[in-house]
């Protein structure tokens, strides 16, 4: 069945590319570059930029599943979830809001289920070592969460609604007003599930999964001169959840997590200057409760205090210059970590040349922490345009993870004396943009020395150590292809795919849990009012041991959903989800639903 | 040309998926003599299988419950154990024993109900079990033995005690249970009294015993002591309990404050223990603890036991592979064989009918 639905999807596309006729108007694809700000710094590599109307009620991993070839995990539905860049860890892809690394400073990662992508005016996702520009963590690359102050005076309001199976309901409200000088945004997601999904094949239901989050902000922005302007924004998210059984493990106990995002900051422009100041507090805490019944829990607690500086420079002969200065204050806590303090510096300058075919660029960094020695970071860039459709990129980068408050400080175990992770990046890319039709390739490989990884000492005492030495190597190709067939019938279709290999340098093995292949398909088609996608997700098997004796099955995804648009207000869409009912995992005995409804109603004024 | 080829290496992995291959062994011959090994599994990813090999490692049968039964054993197999024709496979994860056929592994039927956190089995008479229990591990006062019907395969009952029962011996008179104090810590054992069917005494020991032997009327208890990371280190130590004389502690041999022994185990008349990655003998006669080692293991052991003049070690490696059984000849301390088995093995159940 799911072959024959595949085949189709093939089929559409391969007859399109058979008649396209030869297009000179150049787009480079839908990334929206603008002079000095940050995006430009990102070129030389690949970005996919996330957009979806339907993003306010879907989870963060919902989204990035559906629009890139990522490897992700989930500790089943709505739980604890993180995704791999490029066959590195989750603790090596940053999260950055506003231009805030915001990483957990006690586990290294931000749980995507916790983190609501709803009402961001963009969201990216960056592969390959970002160091230099987001500090620890950025190895495999980075997810960038951004919200824009839009000062055209008018007033949006969008409303969502959610229901879908497994008592979910999910509500998502934005509000956005500009006066011309001053504009405001209120943004919220509500989430509640009974998530009582039955274990395909097994006699149990995930009976101990219901979840329940709120996640808000408040984005506000002032325009105090036509060169200056002010900025305060804002992301809370808390979250209740029971903590899903395994398939052989029965689980009675909830994670309550809360997280605090506040950022205020200025920036001023000139025609040959700007300058951006941001001041940021961060604040996360976890309660868990082995039995949920009973009062008792641990608590950990991490705050970070963030001061961040960015000038640039335009000069003469097409020369930009980038200078940061960045401190952060971090402080953890809770009943396995005494009170500890880090304080952190960084200095960063990028530097970047640009004529009519080539774009050259310098980064370099150096970090000053109270608690490591962190190596001198940095990284070369270049972008090298054949013609306007045609271009190659590539680039070189060294960069570094902190060990976290957990691996330092943990008791029992933390290890105090704990080295940064280290690697070193490089990338190759093509790409080739037509009106209708775009292609990029990239070949990669990441060296990672001195991964921090907890082992046994003795039976029952775990210490994390500077371990292992692993190389990561693949290629990522994506295609993507539009093409409108009629007035009324509109094709687009987007194929993405990885291939990684993952392996310890010291034994030559696969690492586990780490797939080779992933890949992804979307293909959607637009007829008046009618909007159909059929979504295709392909996770290839995973082992699960070091010796890559045991795994776990390859699996694929079929989703379909169909959107009508009733007027410019109202808007109803059903999805399917695992259309074929598939029974899969990402962590073992950890099943995620068979197939599953949604239904969602959307109110813009 | 490259959009072609590209096309057709994804619809090939999609092809490849539908032939997914389950192994499975549908050679399982018998299970009558040899060793069975507990491979408890990796916490919470519902891996735990058993092996099995026979007495000189000659050659081994790994995931034999599954190749028998065609399904999982479940999460974290702690221990076995046997009664009558049958084997007790207790699966502290899944909260459950799995009761099968000792000989053929063919499962008889699961005991899902009354057991929470089961550790060990032990039998006290040809009708009865006791299973010890850790209750839910983060409230310190709900441990129980479970009494188990090894006729009618049902939990018929519990005995409250300390806290985090563990390993249990006994002779014809007591059952010994070990306090090592499950998540926390503890330093107690229970005596329980097969006639008068209670617990009798709770005699206290060193901290976190982990191990105890049997030999005439002494019982030899074997304490590791508080780990270093607890930050209260402890000395461990062994000690010599009179079984006849009201459970009087007559002896106790100290180690020092950073060592940490377990796996005591009893062969003729010598002790065998293991601390630091070597193996001590020590004659039950002896006044103090031997100074030089019996042999020494290169791995790390996960478990130690002796079985008629040979010492068995089991070693979970990285605990995210197949861990090894190896053993060795108590005569010259030779090893004898080794096998790669399932994942963090475990206890060891010997079984030669």
């Amino acid at each position: 069945m799911y072959k024959v639905i595949f085949i189709f999807c093939l089929l559409i596309f391969f007859n399109s590319v058979q008649g396209q006729p030869k297009q000179t108007k150049y787009a480079l694809d839908s990334i929206h570059i603008h002079a000095l700000t940050d995006k430009e710094w990102h070129k030389a590599y690949h970005l996919v930029r996330l957009r979806d109307s339907m993003a306010g009620t879907s989870t963060l991993p919902d989204l990035l599943l559906q629009k890139t070839a990522v490897f992700y995990k989930e500790y089943g539905r709505g739980m604890i979830a993180g995704i791999s860049l490029r066959g590195t860890g989750t603790a090596h892809t940053q999260i950055v809001w506003n231009g805030i690394p915001v990483n957990s400073i006690l586990n290294g990662q931000t749980d995507l289920n916790t983190f609501s992508p709803a009402g961001f005016s963009n969201i990216y996702i960056k592969k390959g070592g970002s160091s230099v520009s987001f500090g620890s963590g950025a190895i495999g690359g980075v997810v960038i969460f951004d919200d824009n102050l839009h000062f055209s005076p008018g007033f949006h309001l969008q409303n969502q609604s959610k229901i879908a199976s497994f008592e979910t309901m999910v509500n998502a409200l934005q509000i956005e007003n500009s006066s011309g000088k001053f504009y405001v945004k209120l943004k919220s997601q509500f989430q509640k599930s009974k998530n009582d999904y039955p274990y395909p094949g097994f006699k149990i239901k995930n009976e101990n999964g219901a979840y329940q989050g709120i996640d808000y902000g408040l984005i506000a922005g002032y325009k105090i001169h036509k060169n200056m302007q002010w900025y305060f924004k804002s992301k809370i998210a808390n979250w209740d959840r029971e903590t899903s059984r395994t398939v052989y493990m029965p689980q009675n106990a909830r994670l309550k997590t809360n997280n605090r995002y506040l950022l205020t900051g200025g920036q001023y422009k000139k025609s040959k200057f700007l300058n951006r100041f941001n001041a940021a507090w961060l604040y996360e805490r976890y309660r868990y409760y082995f039995n949920k019944i009973l009062p008792e829990h641990s608590n950990s607690h991490g705050q970070q205090w963030i001061i961040k500086n960015t000038s640039i420079w335009r000069l003469a002969g097409n020369n930009k210059i980038l200078l940061g200065n960045e401190w952060q204050r971090q402080i953890g806590l809770g009943d396995h970590i005494q009170r500890h303090i880090r304080n952190n510096y960084a200095l960063y300058a990028i530097w970047t040349k640009t004529n009519t075919h080539l774009l050259t660029r310098l980064k370099l960094r150096k970090d000053f922490s109270s608690a490591q020695v962190i190596p001198l970071t940095g990284a070369a860039e270049f972008e090298y345009k054949i013609s306007d459709k045609h271009q190659f990129r590539g680039n070189f980068s060294r960069n570094f993870r902190l060990p976290t408050f957990n691996d330092l400080y943990w008791q029992p175990g933390g290890n105090p004396d704990l080295n940064p992770e280290e690697s070193y990046a490089y990338e190759m890319g093509y790409d080739a943009v037509f009106a209708s039709l775009s292609f990029h390739l990239t070949i990669f490989n990441i060296k990672s020395g001195n991964l921090i990884k907890w082992i046994p000492i003795s039976n029952n005492f775990w210490q994390p150590v500077n371990f292992a030495s692993v190389t990561s190597k693949g290629v990522e190709v994506s295609f993507s292809y539009k093409k409108s067939v009629s007035h009324t019938w509109h094709l687009a279709e987007t194929i993405q795919f990885n291939y990684h290999k993952v392996s310890n340098d010291n034994t030559g093995k696969i690492l586990p849990f780490m797939p080779k292949y992933v890949g992804n398909n979307l293909l959607s088609m637009h007829h008046k009012k009618w909007f159909f996608t059929y979504h295709f997700h392909y996770q290839g098997r995973i082992f699960t041991t070091t010796s890559n004796t045991k795994f776990l099955p390859a699996y694929q995804l079929h989703n379909l959903s169909l959107t009508f648009k009733t007027n410019r207000h109202w808007q109803v869409s059903f999805r399917i989800k695992n259309v074929l009912n598939a029974y899969y995992e990402t962590i073992p005995s950890r099943p995620l639903p068979g197939r599953s409804y949604e239904f969602i109603l959307n109110f813009k004024l | 040309m490259k959009k072609i080829n590209l096309l057709l290496l994804f619809s090939l992995f999609v092809g490849l998926t539908a032939c997914e291959k389950t192994k499975i062994d549908e050679n399982t011959g018998a299970f009558d003599k040899g060793i069975f090994v507990v491979n408890e599994g990796q916490f919470m990813h519902g891996n735990a299988s058993l092996s099995f090999t026979d007495e000189k490692l000659s050659q081994v049968e790994n995931d034999i419950y599954k190749s028998v039964n065609h399904v999982d054993l479940g999460d974290q197999a702690q221990s076995i154990g046997f009664a009558g024709d049958n084997a007790y496979i207790v699966v502290t994860g899944s909260n459950k024993i799995e009761v099968t056929k000792a000989n053929t592994m063919e499962k008889v039927v699961t005991i899902a109900s009354g057991l929470t956190n089961p550790r060990y089995f032990e039998t006290i008479s040809s009708s009865t079990a006791l299973v010890s229990c850790w209750g839910d591990p983060s409230v310190t006062t709900d441990d129980y033995l479970a009494i188990v019907n090894t006729n009618s395969n049902e939990v018929t009952g519990q005995i409250p005690v300390d806290l985090g029962p563990e390993k249990m011996v006994k002779n014809t008179d007591y059952l010994f249970v070990a306090h090592q104090g499950a998540w926390g810590t503890n330093h107690k054992v229970s005596v329980y009294d097969l006639i008068l069917k209670q617990i009798t005494n709770v005699i206290t020991v060193g901290d976190r015993p982990n191990s105890m032997v049997i030999k005439g009327n002494f019982l030899w208890v074997l304490c590791g002591g508080e780990p270093s990371w607890t930050g209260n280190e402890t000395a461990g130590q062994l000690y010599k309990i009179d079984i006849n004389n009201n459970f009087n502690v007559v002896a106790t041999y100290d180690f020092a404050v950073t060592e940490h022994p377990k796996f005591l185990n009893l062969d003729g008349d010598n002790l065998y223990y293991y601390l630091n990655q070597k193996v001590y003998k020590m004659p039950v006669t002896a006044t103090t603890l031997p100074t030089g080692e019996f042999l020494t293991y290169s791995g790390n052991a996960y478990n130690m036991e002796t079985y008629k003049g040979k010492l068995y070690i089991t070693d979970a490696l990285d605990y995210q592979q197949e861990g090894t059984l190896t053993g060795f000849d108590l005569s010259n301390g030779q090893v004898i064989g080794t096998q790669r088995v399932g994942l963090i093995p475990g206890d060891l159940g010997f079984h030669f009918n």
